[in-house]
């Protein structure tokens, strides 16, 4: 299943971010709600853990109040929202020994039931469902265990870049300014990371090798 | 072609690559390196051309296009199913007694 989000116009941020700023409460909440979702999604990407990626949340938007003032618009508020709550879980993840996906309390382990189907389907209809349909495969256990553990298998620092990328949308020339490098350069990057993730989600969707 | 679990590659791999010739046909290894640039929509006209006719007669490459397509959206989705449905409140919650209590 694709999860869908409301498009986010730009303009609609910088009107409520310049209300908030002139003291309307509720433009702030508003612009909690509008990306609260995104902003917990990369941080629980990052730190693997609901509890931290929900402080995170908390401290994101914590220091995005505090700075409202010196917010002019420069840069989209959602590219520095995301930037400051990327910079909290890294900074987070980098205080603590790392963990295994497999003990993050909510992502269900998926093993025990793949080899115990009530509804008497394989587990390996996931399989070669990613082959040919992988959009439509997105529900099965089998390909969310795999998704944890692809992810897990990336560095910190691309782990960051992917989500900051898939999920808050953040553009080539805002990634290249956040990792301190060239658009060329993370273009690179993150072909090398999509070509890493699809490599680890067919090894462990097919059992083979990545190639 | 030898199927959708390995990096596609068809012999006659073209030295030069399609980058600095984009006017020569793609071949799987060449169609890879251009993966990237082909869903941000960033090829130029002509090596779109040649990148869809490859994936029309080479069906690995479409399952392979499909997948790098799909992984980053599905971790996208992954994650956002684990957003917890009462964090909003919460959220909004612990901010108004931080920034108005």
């Amino acid at each position: 299943m694709l999860v869908s989000l409301p498009e986010i116009p730009a303009e609609d941020d910088e009107v409520l971010v310049a209300r908030a700023r002139a003291g309307d409460y509720d433009a702030f909440e508003a612009l909690v709600r509008r990306h609260q979702r995104r902003v917990y999604a990369v941080a629980y990407g990052i730190v693997k853990n609901a509890a931290e990626a929900e402080e995170v949340a908390q401290e994101t938007f914590l220091s995005a109040f505090e700075h409202l003032d010196g917010f002019r618009g420069e840069a989209r508020f959602s590219t520095w929202l995301f930037r400051v709550a990327s910079n909290h879980a890294l900074m987070k993840l980098r205080k603590k020994k790392p963990e295994p996906w497999g003990d993050v309390t909510d992502l269900e382990p998926s093993l025990s039931r793949a080899q115990s189907r009530s509804d008497g389907t394989s587990p390996f209809d996931a399989l070669s469902q990613w082959a040919r349909r992988p959009d439509e495969a997105a529900d099965a256990n089998e390909v969310q265990e795999a998704l944890s553990s692809a992810l897990d298998t990336l560095s910190d620092d691309d782990r960051a870049l992917l989500l900051l990328r898939s999920i808050a949308e953040s553009s080539h020339e805002a990634l290249a300014e956040r990792f301190e490098t060239t658009i060329p350069a993370i273009k690179s990057r993150l072909h090398r990371i999509r070509l890493q993730l699809r490599g680890q989600l067919d090894e462990r969707l097919h059992g083979k090798p990545p190639p | 072609m030898s199927g959708s679990t390995e990096n596609p590659r068809h012999d006659g791999k073209d030295p030069e690559g399609v980058m600095s010739n984009p006017s020569r046909p793609v071949d799987c290894q060449q169609l890879v390196e251009l993966l990237g640039e082909y869903v941000d929509n960033q090829l130029t006209a002509e090596q779109r051309v040649h990148v869809d006719y490859h994936m029309e007669q080479c069906a690995p490459c479409l399952a392979f296009l499909r997948q790098y397509k799909f992984a980053p959206q599905a971790v996208r989705d992954h994650l956002l199913q684990a957003v917890p449905v009462d964090l909003e409140d919460r959220l909004l919650s612990f901010l108004k007694k931080r920034t108005r209590g």
